[in-house]
């Protein structure tokens, strides 16, 4: 290949390697043959992610649920999960399943998934299902931040803190 | 806690305010406050981009996030509050300043607020230029022969053979190489120390942009495998 035919190739190449990345409904390969029906409606979503399992792992999506969750493998290895002591193969996806929440009702409002994550009004979506112990984020529409905590040290109380410091990205 | 002050940029500083309150009020407190529970990285591997330059940071899990508790300090604390009920989990990743561990090139860790891992987090599937010569042997064979320095491939998570090994400092890649007389494809997972993917400096984040390729890739050196399969 001379060199300005593989110019054009990698330009095209990297041209179209964004909107790849973007669409994540339409990326195709032999992994997910099965899955090229094109999804209309919000309930294949889910689906989706339970049979897109090789093409999860081989990262060749870019949707928020890919990128904020667990791998399924880890699923397999977590053990010390649970309320108590007893141990489990399994781990509950309460963190995948209040991201997809979220996700799923974008999706209903707007058609298509989200590029980035943003704070609705809280009687719109289902309320987040949290792992006890483990601490996560809270935002508001303020850019005001903090986290937030059930069972903070296996005690009976939960734990918020918030007004935490964060970045403001200017517009100029 | 770092923050890379940029032109353009400002810390806002809120009062941090720590609050108790009884466990099954959590979701009624966080609506009141018209809080919102944010996404959160919990998986290992995660990659972030740490500079301009390209510099990766891995994201680490930890375990010793909860020290001794002043408990009284917190608002609208209560006695009651004090009695242990379970076991916690143990994978978390962040820290009560709302912070993570972020493991750099260097070996050394830094705290990294949540905000800024999010906005500088890699997903699975980015395009990522290596170097060629840091690929092993074994991978190396199995490459069409062609004079290039580079190969493009995209970010993966690590299969389950890589989680057996317990270093947590490794940035995950896979490649897909097309043979072109036969079309045939085969695809490569490799993974690359990230201290020496920081030292040669053969690792860039694309950030999806064709500009950042061509700044640091000489065009006629870089081959261009999988993408085919990728853009199609």
């Amino acid at each position: 290949m001379n060199c300005s035919k593989l110019r054009l190739t990698l330009k095209l190449c990297l041209t179209l390697s964004k909107p790849c990345l973007d669409q994540i409904f339409q990326f195709r390969n032999e992994e997910v043959a099965e899955d090229l029906v094109e999804v209309v409606c919000p309930r294949d979503y889910f689906l989706r992610n339970r049979k897109c399992i090789n093409a999860w792992r081989k990262g060749r999506m870019s949707e928020l649920a890919c990128v904020m969750g667990p791998h399924p493998i880890e699923v397999v290895f977590c053990s010390d999960f649970f309320w108590t002591n007893t141990t489990t193969d399994a781990m509950p996806m309460q963190d995948v399943l209040h991201i997809h929440a979220w996700l799923h009702t974008h999706i209903e409002h707007c058609g298509r998934p989200p590029t980035e994550f943003y704070v609705m009004p809280t009687q719109k979506t289902r309320s987040a299902e949290l792992v006890p112990g483990r601490i996560y984020p809270v935002t508001n529409s303020h850019d005001e931040t903090g986290v937030v905590c059930v069972g903070l040290g296996g005690y009976a109380f939960a734990f918020l803190r918030s007004g935490l410091p964060t970045v403001i990205f200017n517009d100029d | 806690m770092m923050i890379n002050l940029r032109k353009g940029q400002r810390v806002v500083r809120f009062r941090s305010i720590s609050t108790a309150f009884p466990i099954q009020h959590w979701q009624m407190e966080l609506d009141r406050l018209e809080l919102s529970v944010a996404p959160l990285v919990f998986r290992k591997h995660a990659v972030i981009v740490l500079d301009a330059e390209g510099q990766f940071g891995i994201l680490q899990e930890r375990n010793d996030v909860i020290d001794p508790i002043e408990h009284e300090s917190f608002e609208n604390w209560q006695s009651p509050f004090s009695r242990h009920i379970r076991t916690v989990a143990s994978r978390n990743f962040l820290d009560l300043e709302g912070n993570y561990f972020v493991l750099t090139a260097g070996g050394s860790k830094i705290c990294m607020d949540w905000v800024t891992v999010h906005a500088r987090l890699l997903p699975l599937g980015l395009h990522i230029i290596v170097e060629k010569s840091k690929l092993s042997d074994a991978i190396q064979l199995r490459l069409p022969e062609a004079e290039t320095t580079h190969l493009l491939g995209w970010l993966r998570y690590p299969d389950a053979v890589d989680l057996n090994c317990d270093r947590n400092d490794l940035v995950f890649v896979a490649f897909r190489v097309i043979d072109r007389t036969s079309n045939r494809r085969s695809d490569m997972e490799v993974m690359f120390d990230s201290t020496l993917v920081h030292a040669s400096h053969a690792l860039h984040a694309c950030h999806q942009t064709s500009t950042s390729i061509y700044k640091h890739t000489p065009l006629t050196s870089c081959f261009c495998v999988h993408l085919y399969a990728c853009v199609l």
